[in-house]
């Protein structure tokens, strides 16, 4: 009976972390390249428990049955489909159409990895995401210039203040051969894993690692209908296992009050 | 007259049974490719109860003795495995892999090759087709499907394909009646005698972007839950009757009237 208790609680849990999860992809929604994410559930291993069941000698005897132990909730599934790629007219507005990814350097030194975003010229005319980490190789702009742009080959030109035009570098992608695996820190910025395997050179255009858009941002793959229905069916599931544990509950209390 | 507490205690201890398979199904309400497990509670009137421990002197020393009849209030039948096809859902999303069929995915394990109607993949570290949980999703060939960059498809009948080449074949294979499945954990499935071979499965299609719901009948649930309920506070007045009439028989039966 306890079992059942705890059964019941795991799926409770589980539902809990799904409507989180459902929660987490609505809030990123508007974030261009936020990708949807899902819960796995994974029914836990059964465990042996005695049932009465009838013997060949038409008698009960108790036997050993498996008997369900209920659910836990394993990795997070991101679905990496490519979000519609949306104009911008910004320049330095850069999206991969494909599996590329921009290989960035955090001010800890750490390499860390982007599907694409916003990038701006800092105050040193470095290349910058918009939360300030520079491209590696970095690319800086010569004195003097007034813009910068990216081409669909990932060739960077520095525009001078008089229009004279300049190839200053290239920005080059990566895969992994995992890329479900890399851990989001935010910023739309992504660190590699264990699972995920090491960075893997390519160049834009390759297959599997797609082409550079500039002046276009991807659009976030998530959708809103999806998540909604997401919720409403965690939210039934939740229900039902919560009115599961009242059931198991009352039949306890049917069982301690025997004797009045 | 005691004998009718063990009825009424039998019915008690077959219900809480049940509850255990119906709230391990409902807590897999949402979990892919779940199969839910029935039991029925089988309605024999009577069963042969036998003597336990000391020899009965109708029966040859050792053996067990018949003591009588033991009407059964109920006894959990073993439970069964339904493997009725789960509904199809739609999720966009490349890796994931749905069965229409009876054909199940074979899986390397660290325990060896198990068997999955769970089709969400993903990929591991070198690039191998694999389940969240790192187990490698088994090719035709019997090794690993290893997926290049680009974009990946996969046909109806299990081809995987990378930027329009064929890089692998999933192995859908599938048991005959007579080779039961016990569930290990994890949405998978193993042969119940260790012997039991697979053969490649006909007629069962692969769909990718698609996965297989859970076949757990909620509102079917709910019902036996709560039939389960009524059958265990029946059982339990039953046992308060039995008391009081023993109670009844020891204390005012022997009253000696003064």
């Amino acid at each position: 009976m306890w079992t059942s208790l705890r059964t019941a609680a795991s799926g409770v849990l589980a539902q809990q972390r799904a409507l989180d999860v459902a929660a987490d992809n609505l809030t990123k929604m508007q974030i261009p390249g936020s990708k949807s994410q899902r819960v796995s559930f994974l029914e836990l291993a059964p465990e042996l428990r005695y049932f009465g069941v009838q013997d060949d000698q038409g008698g009960i005897s108790l036997e050993a049955r498996e008997a369900g132990n209920g659910v836990r909730t394993g990795a997070a599934l991101q679905n990496l489909s490519q979000g519609t790629l949306m104009p911008t007219d910004q320049p330095l507005d850069v999206a991969v159409d494909g599996d590329g990814l921009l290989e960035v350097m955090l001010p800890s030194g750490q390499l860390a990895y982007t599907h694409g975003g916003s990038f701006r010229m800092d105050g040193l005319g470095r290349l910058v995401t918009a939360s300030g980490a520079e491209l590696s190789p970095g690319i800086t702009a010569p004195a003097g210039t007034a813009q910068m742009e990216v081409k669909p080959d990932g060739t960077v030109i520095a525009v001078s203040t008089e229009g004279v035009r300049q190839e200053i570098g290239q920005l080059k992608l990566v895969r992994f051969n995992n890329p479900e695996a890399m851990l989001q820190i935010g910023q739309n910025l992504l660190l590699p894993t264990g699972g995920s395997g090491e960075a893997i050179q390519g160049t834009a255009g390759e297959p599997g690692i797609g082409t550079i858009a500039s002046g276009m941002l991807e659009s976030s793959n998530i959708d809103p209908r999806e998540e909604y229905l997401r919720v409403v069916q965690a939210q039934r599931a939740y229900e039902l296992n919560v009115r599961a544990m009242k059931t198991v509950d009352e039949m306890l209390q049917s069982a301690t009050t025997m004797r009045r | 007259m005691i004998r009718g507490l063990y009825t009424a205690a039998s019915g008690m201890l077959a219900s809480m049974r049940r509850m255990e398979l119906v709230t391990n199904n409902l807590a897999n309400a949402q979990t892919t490719g779940f199969k839910q497990e029935r039991t029925a509670t089988s309605t024999f009137a009577e069963a042969l109860i036998m003597q336990d421990g000391s020899p009965s002197p109708m029966a040859p020393t050792g053996s067990r003795g018949p003591l009588g009849q033991l009407g059964m209030a109920a006894v959990s039948e073993d439970p069964l495995v339904d493997f009725t096809q789960g509904s199809m859902q739609e999720t966009g999303r490349a890796y994931d892999f749905a069965l229409e069929g009876p054909g199940f995915f074979s899986l390397q394990t660290p325990d060896g090759v198990r068997y999955s109607r769970d089709g969400s993949f993903t990929r591991d570290g070198l690039g191998r087709l694999a389940t969240g949980e790192g187990d490698l999703v088994l090719g035709a060939d019997g090794n690993p499907i290893q997926i290049p960059g680009g974009k990946m498809q996969v046909r109806p009948d299990g081809t995987v394909q990378v930027e329009d080449q064929d890089v692998g074949k999933l192995a859908i294979v599938e048991f005959d009646l007579e080779q039961p499945l016990r569930k290990v954990g994890n949405n998978q499935f193993a042969p119940r005698n260790d012997g039991d071979q697979p053969h490649a499965a006909q007629g069962t299609a692969v769909r990718q972007s698609f996965i297989e719901s859970s076949n757990v009948d909620m509102a079917g649930a709910q019902t036996t839950m709560l039939e389960l309920q009524r059958a265990y506070d029946a059982s339990q007045r039953m046992i308060q009757y039995q008391d009081e009439l023993v109670g009844r028989a020891v204390n005012d039966i022997a009253r000696p009237t003064s």
